[in-house]
């Protein structure tokens, strides 16, 4: 079943026709689709209600089978366990046991996946603590809140450090700190060397995270290409300055005038998103109280916390950067060195012996000032470390791999 | 194998938070107590502990089988509901180990639910003679007929022989175009030959002898009594409700030649019987050939002259303990809740929740009556030869017994011992060929199913 394996998703002609009962095509759900995603590719899926995106996810899946055509990920089936326990799937709505709990329910997806208990303990820890529903790990999922349910939808997928990230409406259900936090990991996961496939309608979350969309109507690829090419208009140019005296505007009037090109000036507008985000920011900082879920300001911090970058550090194998996001204020794209607490974390990853008591020091809160005691110099070190290191996690998968086999 | 595991793990957490396996469970906690102290049967210590036993049983089977039935079509309807499956089909777990977990799961909930509940029936029945006021002689009955385990062997009318009778003498009849046929169909004047010969093979006149040999009869013990079993009937009314006999009973073989037996003949002298009642006595061991060969004489002693139909007589030897015999009446009922267990998860990964389980319901309900439901399928078979071939013979195949002799419980109630062959023989038969074909069918449907199929109305 090896395929050309320079695509991560690669689909030949997928058709999917829905049928009644007496076998008529009624629906014609997608139609000829040639889908090819490049290897740690960020591809976002646009489409209104209906058209497609769920149905071409569930093929690529083996949830459907196509009509006609046929659809390879990771370079085979993803109904061979081999392809399966290294791709990573959000369904559009947390379909989950209600009666598990948080902690359950990712011990039992990460058993699903054979992993080793106690790698499968340090990841549970590690991601409920990441989408911020460390606080509620013994609660039952079906008394969760819609962005609740997300979050561990999320962390299910994430459960066994996947190559392959298929996310169907990542963000729908959740508040906008939330629908950051799944856009801040997106970004940090594609440069960990992960291929995204996310689908959604929600454009504002596609255009911030992905390198390629596709908007797919009626089932049919109506345009495809780098977002930047897609958005850039060509026909206009942008200088955005720091405030300009009057002086200074009449004389790049009279050079524009020059050029014969119109203009326009004013201040640019800040996104509603990163307005909101600044207001949120700016109240935790003054520790207002708040009556929301405890686990929403939690995941305020997650992942400019050292300790969620951490966690990220732990479930993906890449460079440790730090996140990057433009739009974002710096409170939140600052991310700080790691301390020495994490080193030993992540040389525990990369060992298989795990003691107790280093885990233990692992779930203790990490104190803001220790982060900022940390030097540049040790950020260096770290980083060094890390590189060594990134074969920790995936070293107990790779054994838990052959069990599989055996 | 660890995914398998994994998921009859989480299907036995999802069994025990559903409402109708707590209300089985909370039936049965409560109401077989309650049956042990509220059931008096016949009065008689044994008749309280058959009473028990039986309810008992029956009840506990009834419900864990209608619980397995709900269960093992919900499962995967539920998941499939709430779209869970969705999650798991597209982790590492193939489809087919989807249902071995969802199969063990149910499996290792009925197993637990059946051990407690049998253990508690067996601790109630153990126990109840030293809470009831019963004299040494009902004791020492219980001991003898209900404690224990005894291989029956019972006299049985050879219906082949009495059709080939009933046959000969309608030819001459037909030869001799006697004046009965007149008016009749020949059919209907075969059936009341054989009724007429059935009843003669059965019936003794006054005065006169019947005999009834056994053969391969060896008990493990020859310490242990032989149990003669029999119910009589009358062809008239007796004026004391009583038949009069005497039962010779050994190797009589050669008594025709006037030779005795090396062994001794147990002579019952007369013995007056209440009729219509289930009787029972005692005859030792040593009176059994050394082939195992063994003769009952029975003569009806005409003190009232009536005629006795002796319907069924039976020979009961102790070859096991009760206990072991216990054991082997509940892994029959076991053997039941694999099947449905196998047939229910078989039927949802194809059927609606509501479909699947009428079906299901309907295949038990067929297996617990399956002697009237089989006998109009073989009706079938003299007009519907070749449909009923390659049809309805595979269906009939393919459907369980669970009346008769797979019933363990008059089994256990009249003391009487399931061999370890015949329980092997169920076991592979129902538990493992059945249950494993209609599951295979399963995997086989589920494996080419669409998971997120949509289906469209007009």
């Amino acid at each position: 079943m090896a395929q050309n394996t320079e695509y991560a998703i690669e689909t030949i002609s997928l058709t999917k026709a829905f049928k009644d009962w007496w076998g008529r095509t009624k629906v014609l759900a997608v139609d000829d689709l040639e889908l090819k995603i490049k290897h740690n590719e960020v591809y976002g899926l646009l489409g209104p209600n209906g058209s497609g995106k769920s149905t071409t996810i569930k093929m690529l899946l083996s949830l459907l089978k196509p009509t006609k055509g046929v659809s390879f990920v990771l370079g085979g089936r993803s109904d061979d366990p081999k392809i399966s326990s290294r791709i990573g799937f959000l369904p559009e709505e947390s379909y989950l046991y209600k009666y598990l709990s948080a902690r359950e329910t990712l011990k039992f997806y990460g058993d699903l996946f054979g992993l080793p208990s106690k790698v499968l303990n340090m990841r549970i820890d590690s991601l409920l603590d990441m989408v911020g529903l460390a606080s509620v790990a013994n609660r039952p999922v079906g008394t969760f809140s819609k962005g609740m349910a997300r979050r561990i939808g999320l962390a299910q997928a994430l459960i066994n450090d996947p190559d392959l990230l298929i996310l169907d409406e990542p963000t729908s259900g959740l508040d906008p700190i939330g629908t950051r936090q799944i856009k801040d990991l997106i970004v940090s996961l594609a440069k960990r060397g992960k291929t995204i496939l996310m689908c959604s309608h929600l454009l504002a979350d596609v255009e911030d995270v992905c390198d390629r969309i596709g908007i797919l109507y009626g089932g049919k690829m109506q345009t495809e290409g780098y977002v930047s090419d897609l958005l850039r208009r060509n026909d206009e140019q942008q200088i955005t300055t720091s405030p300009l005296s009057e002086e200074a505007i009449s004389k790049i009037k009279e050079i524009v005038q020059k050029e014969k090109a119109s203009m326009s000036i004013g201040s640019p507008m800040d996104s509603l998103e990163n307005l909101f985000m600044r207001i949120v920011k700016e109240a935790q900082m003054r520790n207002q109280e708040t009556s929301g879920a405890v686990s929403t300001t939690n995941i305020g911090d997650f992942l400019s916390d050292d300790s969620s970058q951490d966690v990220l550090d732990k479930l993906v194998s890449a460079d440790i950067k730090p996140i990057q996001e433009d739009s974002s204020p710096s409170e939140v794209e600052k991310v700080e060195p790691l301390e020495t607490p994490d080193n030993s974390l992540l040389n525990q990853l990369s060992s298989k012996s795990v003691s107790v008591e280093s885990t233990e020091a692992v779930t203790e809160p990490i104190e803001k000032e220790d982060a900022q005691e940390a030097s540049s110099a040790t950020d260096e070190v770290n980083t060094d470390l890390l590189k060594n290191l990134m074969k920790g996690p995936d070293a107990p998968e790779g054994e838990s791999k052959e069990l599989d086999n055996g | 194998m660890a995914n398998i595991w994994t998921i009859a793990k989480n299907t036995i957490a999802q069994i025990f938070r559903m409402k109708i396996a707590l209300v089985v469970i909370l039936l049965l906690a409560v109401l077989l107590p309650l049956l042990s102290v509220v059931i008096v049967g016949d009065g008689t210590l044994i008749g309280k502990l058959q009473t028990f036993s039986s309810y008992g049983l029956s009840l506990t089977s009834l419900l864990l089988c209608i619980l397995t039935i709900a269960i093992s079509c919900y499962m995967l309807n539920s998941d499939f509901k709430d779209k869970v499956v969705y999650t798991i089909l597209t982790k590492p777990v193939l489809r087919y180990q989807y249902l071995l977990g969802k199969f063990f799961g149910i499996l290792v909930v009925n197993f637990i639910l059946l051990t407690v509940f049998s253990v508690m029936i067996f601790a109630f029945t153990i126990y109840l003679p030293r809470f009831t006021k019963a004299t040494d002689k009902e004791i020492k009955q219980a001991d003898n007929e209900f404690f224990t385990s005894r291989i029956s062997i019972a006299t049985h009318i050879d219906r082949e022989k009495i059709k080939s009778q009933a046959k000969e003498k309608l030819k001459k009849l037909i030869e001799s175009n006697a004046p009965i046929l007149e008016g009749k169909s020949h059919n209907s004047v075969f059936n009341t030959l054989c009724g007429s010969i059935a009843m003669k093979e059965r019936s003794v006149e006054p005065g006169a002898v019947k005999k009834w040999s056994f053969e391969n009869v060896v008990p493990d013990d020859l310490s242990k009594p032989l149990y003669i079993r029999f119910t009589f009937k009358t062809l008239n009314d007796t004026p004391d409700n009583s038949v009069y006999t005497r039962w010779l009973i050994g190797d009589l073989s050669d008594m025709d030649s006037g030779k005795l037996p090396d062994t001794p003949i147990y002579d019952s002298n007369l013995r007056k019987d209440v009729v219509d009642t289930v009787r029972e006595f005692q005859v030792p061991a040593d009176i059994i050939a050394k082939d195992g060969h063994l003769d009952i004489a029975m003569q009806n002693m005409y003190y009232n002259g009536t005629t006795i139909i002796a319907d069924k007589v039976e020979l009961l030897y102790k070859s096991d303990s009760f206990a072991l015999n216990f054991f082997r009446g509940v892994a029959l009922i076991f053997i039941r809740l694999i099947f449905l267990t196998s047939l229910g998860v078989s039927l949802s990964t194809w059927l609606s929740f509501p479909v699947a389980i009428m079906v299901a319901l309907v295949i038990y309900a067929t297996g617990s009556i399956n002697g009237f439901i089989l006998d109009s399928f073989s009706y079938l078979s003299h007009t519907t030869a070749v449909y009923y071939a390659l049809l309805v013979k595979p269906i009939i195949f393919m459907l369980p017994k669970f009346d008769g002799i797979y019933n363990p419980t008059p089994m256990i109630v009249d003391g009487k011992t399931i061999t370890w062959l015949f329980l092997g023989s169920s076991f592979f038969f129902t538990a493992f060929v059945k249950s494993s074909l209609i599951f295979l069918y399963g995997i086989f449907v589920f494996k080419n199913r669409e998971i997120a199929r949509i289906t469209l109305h007009n």
